[in-house]
Formats: C-alpha cells, sequence, structure tokens
C-alpha cells in the first residue's frame, strides 16, 4: 500500500509519457523543443565526461602516485559535494562573466577587445555542474581501486607493461562497474538541476518543465516535458547498463592498496597542481568569494529578519520531510523484513526509485496531484497553502526515501531471522514486533537517515521551486532569486550557511574514509545515491 | 635513480641464474630484509622456507621489481637488475611471476589471460595454445577465470607467467590456496613442467615437506637473512644451526660437553661430526635413537601413527622423541634403554649462556 502511494505520482508521469497529447508535442515542438533536446542532450556528454575526467583521473592519481599532498587530496577532493551547483555557479558568473574581475583585468591589460570565452553558455554550464559532481565519480572510483587486487596489478607489469599501459588494461576495465555507477548519479542529477542552467542561459528540458508550468500554468505540456525527462533518465540508464558490462568482477585474493609510484620534480608539481586546482576552483575559491562578500557587504540588500525566517523554513521543512522519510523507511523496510517473503522485500525496495528519478518529475507528478485535490475540495487559499505544503513533503519522501531507506534497511539487516522468530514464540504479534524489536534496533540507521534527508532537502531547489506555495520561501530559493537578480553578495549568507550545512555529511563521510571506521570505509553513505537495478525499475 | 635504457631485453629465452647479494630492505624503519645472499643456478628450483613474516614475500617482490631495495644487488643472467643506482622496472626485467592469490585478470578469458605478457606477433600464434596445452587446460582458451576450479586457475596462473618465456619465475605459496587432496598432485605436475623446461625457479613456501619435495635446493630464511641454502638433504642432515634444525624437521637438542672428535651426553659418548669443545648443543634426529631393553630411560607417552611410532621418553633431566617404524611395544611408564644409531652427530658450540 504505501510502496503504491510513494510510487503513484511517478506512476502517473510515465503514464502521461505513453500517451502522448499530439496537440501538446506539435505545440511544443514548434516552440523551443529541439533547442531544448539538444542542449539537455549536450550537457549530458559535457557532466558526464567532465566528471568522468576529473572524478577517475583524480582517483587513479591520488591512489597510485605519491606526490607532494597526495594524501590530503585523496579526502579532500570529496568536499566539493557540499557545494551546490546553484551555488558555485553563481559565484563562477560573478568572477568570470564580462563585468567580473578576471574579464575586467584582461581588458585593462590587453585592451577592450581581450577575448575570454562565452561564460553563459553550455560548455560554463557544464563545467560548473562537473566541478560539483565530480566527487561522486571520484569516491566510487576510489573505493573500486581499493577493492582491487593489487597483484593483478603487478601480474600485468611482471608481463611487460608500464604503469599506465597496466593501468588502461587492468585497473581501468575492472573498475568500469563503478566508473558506470558515478556516471549514472551524475547524469541524474544533472536531469534534475533547473536552477543552475538557468544562470548560463541553457535550456533544458528540465529548464523548460519550470518554465512552462511557472510561466504560463499550462499543465498538459509541463506534464509531457516531464515525461521526456523521464525518458532521458531511462537513455541513461540504458547507456549504463551497455558502458558497466557484468555488475562487478570476481576477484580472488585480498585486496591492499596499491604500491604507490614516488612522482619527482615537475611532474609531482603538476600533480599536486592538478589537484589544487582543482579544489581551488571548486571550494576555496568560491568560498573565499562569498566570505568576502558576506563580511564586506553584509549591509546590502539582506535583511537579518527574513534570513532568519527563511532559514527556519527550511529547517521545519527538513524536518517534516525527514522524519516522514523514516516512518515511511521503517514501515517499508520493517514490514519487507517481516513478512519473510522475497516479493514483499523485493517491492519495499522499489519505494526506493524515486532517487533515481529527477526531481521535477517527482515535483510535475505531485503538482498534478495536488491540482486533483484542490479540483475536488474546493480550495480556500488557505486550503491550497495546506495542500501544496503536504504536497511538498509528499515529494521530498518520493525523491529522498532512498537516503533513509538505505541505513534504516542496513540495520535491520543485523536483526537475524531467529530474533524474530523468538518474539514470535513468545507471543508477540506483527505489531509488537515492530515497536519492540524492529524500531529500537533501527535508532541508529533512523537517526543517520533522518541527518541525510534533512541536509538534502535543506540544499534542495527544483522542487521546491516547483511546489512551494505562493509566500513560502526557504534559504536555497532565496539564493537562488538573489542569484538570479545577480545579486551575489546579498546572496552570500544564507550560501554559506547552505555550504556549511551540506559539510555535514561529507565531513562524516571523509572522517569515516579517513580514520577507517566502518567495515566500508564510509561507502555507506553514497550507498543510497546508487540506483540498483531492482531500484531503477528495468527489467533485467 | 637511473633507469636502465629503454631497450628490450633480448627476446629469445636466456634461462639463467638468478643472484642476490646483500639485499636490505626496510619498512618504516622496520628492517625485514637485512643482508640477503641468494643464488639460484641455471634451470634450478630453490625452494625458500621460512615461517611467517620472516620477509620471504618481501625478498620476491624485490626480485621482481616491485619493491626497490635499501641496498644491495640483484643480477639474474649475468645482467643487473637492481644495485645503487640502478633500478630496472618491473615490467622490463623478464621474470614471471605466479602469486599466491593467482591473480588472475577476471575481466579476460583464460587465452587472453596467457597471452596478456605475449608481444603482437605472438599473440596470434600457437604460442597460446601451446602453453595451455603444457599445463593441460588445451580448450580451456575461451573460459573466464571464475568459471575454472582452484587448481585449473593455478594453471592457467603458471601458463600465462611462463608464456613469455621468462628468464626466471618467482611462485609466491603458489599451492597454498588449493585443498589437500588437489595440492600434491598440482604440485608435482607444476614441479615436472617446470623442469621440463628447464626453467630457473624460486619459489616461496612455509611447508618444509613442499621444500623438500620441490627444491634442488632449500634457502631457508628467518629474521630477514638467509640461514642456509643447501640440498634438502643437507638441510636436514647438517643444518646451520639449532634453530634450521628444528624448523626444517622433529629434532632433539640435547646438552652435551663437547671434547674434540667426541661429546659426553646423556647418552653417552657419541661421535661428532665437526670438531668442538666446551658445552654444546647435540641434534639428535627422532629416527636416529632407538628403544632397546636397558633403564636410561622412561617412557612419558606413545603416539601410533601408523606407520610409525613416536615415544616422549625421559632421559636424565631431559626429555627425547623417539621414533620407531614397528607398532607401540611398550607403556608409559615402561624403563628402557635409549641409544643413537646414525652418522657422526652435529654440534653446535654455546655461544650464550644457555638457558
Amino acid at each position: 500500500m504505501v510502496v503504491a502511494v510513494v510510487l503513484f505520482p511517478i506512476a502517473r508521469v510515465v503514464f502521461d509519457a505513453l500517451t502522448p497529447s499530439a496537440a501538446v508535442w506539435s505545440q511544443l515542438w514548434e516552440g523551443r523543443l529541439p533547442e531544448m533536446l539538444v542542449s539537455t542532450a549536450g550537457l549530458l556528454l559535457g557532466v558526464g565526461l567532465g566528471t568522468l575526467v576529473l572524478g577517475a583521473g583524480l582517483a587513479w592519481l591520488v591512489t597510485a602516485y605519491e606526490f607532494p599532498g597526495a594524501r590530503f587530496f585523496s579526502w579532500a577532493l570529496i568536499l566539493p559535494l557540499a557545494m551546490p551547483a546553484y551555488i558555485l555557479g553563481f559565484v563562477f558568473l560573478a568572477i568570470f562573466d564580462f563585468p567580473g574581475p578576471v574579464q575586467s583585468t584582461l581588458r585593462s591589460v590587453f585592451g577592450a577587445g581581450a577575448w575570454f570565452p562565452d561564460v553563459r553558455s553550455l560548455p560554463g554550464a557544464a563545467l560548473v555542474m562537473s566541478l560539483t559532481l565530480f566527487p561522486y565519480v571520484f569516491v566510487l572510483t576510489r573505493s573500486a581501486l581499493r577493492e582491487q587486487v593489487p597483484s593483478t596489478f603487478e601480474t600485468a607489469r611482471l608481463l611487460g607493461d608500464t604503469r599506465i599501459r597496466a593501468a588502461r588494461r587492468i585497473v581501468l576495465p575492472l573498475a568500469r562497474p563503478s566508473l558506470a555507477a558515478g556516471m549514472v548519479v551524475v547524469m541524474m542529477e544533472t536531469l534534475t538541476d533547473f536552477a543552475t542552467v538557468q544562470y548560463f542561459n541553457v535550456q533544458t528540458v528540465s529548464v523548460g518543465v519550470y518554465q512552462v508550468w511557472r510561466g504560463m500554468f499550462e499543465r498538459d505540456a509541463a506534464v509531457e516535458l516531464a515525461a521526456l525527462v523521464l525518458v532521458f533518465a531511462m537513455l541513461v540508464i540504458g547507456l549504463e547498463r551497455i558502458l558497466r558490462g557484468p555488475i562487478r568482477f570476481h576477484q580472488r585474493g585480498t585486496p591492499r592498496d596499491f604500491e604507490r609510484a614516488v612522482l619527482a620534480g615537475s611532474r609531482a608539481a603538476l600533480a599536486t597542481l592538478a589537484c589544487s586546482g582543482v579544489l581551488g576552483l571548486a571550494v576555496l575559491i568560491p568560498l573565499i568569494q562569498l566570505v568576502v562578500w558576506a563580511t564586506t557587504s553584509s549591509g546590502v540588500g539582506v535583511d537579518l529578519a527574513r534570513a532568519v525566517e527563511y532559514l527556519g523554513n527550511s529547517l521545519a521543512i527538513a524536518m517534516v520531510a525527514a522524519a516522514g522519510c523514516v516512518l515511511v523507511a521503517v514501515i517499508t523496510a520493517g514490514g519487507g523484513r517481516l513478512s519473510g517473503s522475497r516479493v514483499a522485500r523485493r517491492t519495499a525496495h522499489l519505494v526506493t526509485i524515486g532517487y533515481a528519478v529527477p526531481g521535477p518529475v517527482v515535483a510535475i507528478g505531485v503538482l498534478t496531484l495536488i491540482g486533483a485535490t484542490i479540483g475536488v475540495i474546493g480550495g480556500s487559499p488557505r486550503q491550497v497553502v495546506i495542500v501544496s505544503l503536504l504536497g511538498l513533503v509528499y515529494a521530498y519522501i518520493i525523491r529522498f526515501l532512498a537516503l533513509a531507506y538505505g541505513p534504516v534497511d542496513a540495520s535491520l539487516e543485523k536483526i537475524t531471522p531467529n530474533v524474530i522468530d523468538a518474539a514470535h514464540t513468545l507471543g508477540a504479534g506483527p505489531n509488537r514486533v515492530m515497536r519492540q524489536v524492529h524500531l529500537p534496533l533501527a535508532r541508529a540507521g533512523a537517526a543517520a537517515g533522518m541527518v541525510l534527508v534533512a541536509i538534502d532537502v535543506l540544499k534542495e531547489l527544483p522542487i521546491i521551486l516547483l511546489i512551494r506555495p505562493f509566500g513560502l520561501t526557504t534559504a536555497s530559493v532565496w539564493v537562488w532569486e538573489l542569484a538570479s537578480e545577480s545579486r551575489w553578495a546579498a546572496a552570500a549568507i544564507p550560501a554559506l550557511l547552505i555550504v556549511a550545512v551540506a559539510m555535514i555529511p561529507v565531513t562524516i563521510y571523509v572522517s569515516r574514509g579517513r580514520f577507517g571506521i566502518g567495515p566500508d570505509g564510509g561507502t555507506s553513505i553514497m550507498r543510497g545515491r546508487l540506483p540498483t537495478p531492482a531500484e531503477t525499475g528495468v527489467s533485467e | 635513480m637511473t633507469v636502465i635504457s629503454r631497450e628490450a631485453p633480448p627476446r629469445e629465452t636466456v634461462h639463467g641464474r638468478l643472484e642476490v647479494q646483500g639485499l636490505a630492505k626496510a619498512f618504516g624503519g622496520q628492517p625485514v630484509l637485512e643482508g640477503v645472499d641468494l643464488s639460484v643456478e641455471r634451470g634450478s628450483t630453490v625452494a625458500l622456507l621460512g615461517p611467517s613474516g620472516c620477509g620471504k614475500t618481501t625478498l620476491l617482490r624485490t626480485i621482481a621489481g616491485l619493491e626497490t631495495p635499501d641496498a644491495g644487488e640483484i643480477s639474474l643472467s649475468g645482467r643487473t637488475l637492481s644495485a645503487p643506482g640502478v633500478h630496472v622496472p618491473p615490467e622490463r626485467r623478464r621474470i614471471g611471476m605466479v602469486f599466491q592469490d593467482w591473480a588472475l585478470f577476471p575481466h579476460l578469458d583464460v587465452g587472453s589471460n596467457v597471452a596478456y605478457g605475449l608481444g603482437k606477433e605472438e599473440r596470434g600464434s600457437a604460442r597460446v595454445s601451446e602453453t595451455l596445452e603444457m599445463v593441460g587446460l588445451g580448450g580451456f582458451g575461451d573460459r573466464m577465470p571464475n568459471t575454472l576450479s582452484g587448481g585449473q586457475q593455478q594453471r592457467v596462473a603458471l601458463a600465462r607467467a611462463i608464456a613469455p618465456r621468462p628468464s626466471a619465475i618467482l611462485l609466491d605459496e603458489p599451492f597454498s590456496n588449493l585443498d589437500a587432496m588437489l595440492r600434491s598432485k598440482v604440485r608435482s605436475d607444476t614441479h615436472r613442467l617446470l623442469r621440463e623446461i628447464g626453467m630457473t625457479t624460486l619459489f616461496v613456501t612455509h611447508d618444509q615437506a613442499e621444500a623438500f619435495v620441490l627444491g634442488d635446493e632449500v634457502a631457508v630464511m628467518n629474521h630477514g637473512t638467509i640461514c642456509q641454502q643447501a640440498t634438502p638433504n643437507d638441510i636436514y642432515a647438517r643444518p646451520a644451526n639449532p634453530w634450521v634444525a628444528a624448523f626444517v624437521g622433529e629434532a632433539n637438542l640435547v646438552n652435551a660437553d663437547a671434547m674434540g672428535g667426541s661429546a659426553r651426553s646423556m647418552l653417552g659418548m657419541l661421535d661428532l661430526e665437526h670438531d668442538t669443545t666446551g658445552p654444546c648443543t647435540l641434534l639428535l634426529r627422532p629416527e636416529q635413537l632407538t628403544l632397546l631393553a636397558g633403564d636410561n630411560g622412561e617412557i612419558l607417552d606413545i603416539e601410533f601413527y601408523g606407520h610409525d611410532t613416536s615415544y616422549r621418553v625421559a632421559v636424565g633431566d631431559e626429555e627425547v622423541l623417539v621414533r620407531a617404524i614397528a607398532g607401540p611395544r611398550f607403556a608409559p611408564g615402561d624403563r628402557v634403554g635409549v641409544a643413537y644409531q646414525g652418522p657422526p652427530v652435529m654440534a653446535y658450540p654455546d655461544t650464550t649462556t644457555r638457558t
């Protein structure tokens, strides 16, 4: 039942995709649709390649080579995850666009005609998104490399391969499944985004969904476009299937860290430069810029009372959504386990599909429901607001349930069937077992899940932009609105707040990975983000 | 560090003599190899035997070029591989290696695994199928590694290592992942094959039976140095020190007082292999002791193994192990006579105070 409720809005959009309205499509086609298709594909390609080069390349560099800072970078390069693209994006524009300091300096040196690439462009957007999303690929590649048995690499060396050649012939093919999985996560995030790309004047299909819905309130057209986003998502998953090869390779022996080759002289300097360059562009420079704005021009248009109000809104929504996610996760995961049947467990697992569905799709699915509900109950303004808020939380539960489901399910994993059987033989019914056995044992997982969901909701933008009732503003919405009006400095303080909050899970992840807490070196945090075949809904 | 010229080593097979001199290696200040001297004659097999943690795997990896030594030299067929200022990278050493976990490339089929180290022109030739035939896996070229049994995987690893015709081959506990039944068969097959093709072989093991069976020579290693390198028979009969004596087989190490060519022990006067004087330790193998009628010893307990019987016997204030081929003839508590029957005894002067 719960599963059905969670899946319904997505199914609604899928249904629409299957029953296209010719009239709507022909209208769309004459509009900007061709451009949208091209830029969506272009952006996916650009971000996919960009994150692949940055993520996989840097992961290999810090794993297989020794150079100044190698160990520092092996965890520090995860930090860009805490920088939402819609924040990095506007900082980039402020620095590199025509009126920004970089181009101004160039003009003053080389004259007014000094050439500079157009920042507000698809490559610009792809660069910014690559810089914020590459850690997904980085982390997955790193853990794939650490799972590899180095003796295979060493054997290749003894059979005549140089380091580079052995990396290409042995390490890369073995890491391919992880690379493909990382790319899927990245591309899904790319499809979800319609805020960042708008800074860069890139018209993707997701942007189209937003503009059509907000601007023209053409429900049908927005739904059709959302269905198109879903088609792109399916294509991405299909692509992964092709690129991935087998899910994993069977390797004997004990994984051990690679022998690091010591880089010396200019090559070491180059490696350090590459890592610090990426880290500087993705984290350090934007942070410094934000701090500078926040401290030097704090008076400019920043209303402290409003800041507190918006942050309060953010926190309230995040808390409610997180609690809702954990509740649903406990019910579905616990229920799936209680029934003991494989089918029930697989069905329960389906609720996490939302994480693999781009945000706009979820939002539009929920919005059509909100519209229908208001149509039925008739809707005073007050009722409209309440229904919208409920819808918002509903959408967040669909989208972020996977983040809570993972940790909850993992802690329930520890409950052996015998424990439950023991409870049953002592006369406890299913409800009592749930209350007295599952819930207490799932507490640690539930706490972790709540934190993860709350943080992701806090920095989330597309869904709230689409669903929020009139007049409701949160910290992330506020940042985006200010940035869209090029009021960079005013956006700095809320942006810094969001980055600070987003740092929490990243630092937890980093400290686990570094200090080796937990058998998986902290990869569990990533797990919720990776659609398994069952979750992506593509049948085997 | 100079890297030897990029010029490829000779392509034709030169099974050569492997020579290691004064090799030292430390990890984070902790010495692992401390002046290792070792040589493997052309076409012969040396078993590197030692307890776990003695540095034998590090020695193998250093010879392969996977670790860089802190001091010492390695040469193969007269070609210097490691020396102060010289480090030939592993891919240009022409040394094959079989790892303990076999390290098959899981994404390549058996044929591609074996072909991996071959040059382009050889890859299409019959070399792959010939090598697979040699290890008894003809026709397995299209199989994926994970569809093979443990013994078959081991043979693929061996075929892959010998296919490029290396000058020497290193095996790191290659049989330890196999169950006991399979192990002796795979072991003797491997031995026969390497002997047939006259491969210079160094293999690591912690199993003295394996070392004695397979090695033309055995090098016993402990605490980062080679204690002794000799034929299996020499190692067993004339171990370099009491530790080696006890490591390579059951040993009664008894106190004695030497006076030139003989020594006084609790078994009476015994002739010595080498002249020595003063307090010393004698090596008496259990099978060199016999039980007779007499009363210089008392049976403590008896273990019957079928093919032989072990007696633990108290003699004076020492205990000795006696092995007899016949079935048990005594019972615990019986008074017996213990006598030595064998060649002149190995005696080790006590240089340090005995406890």
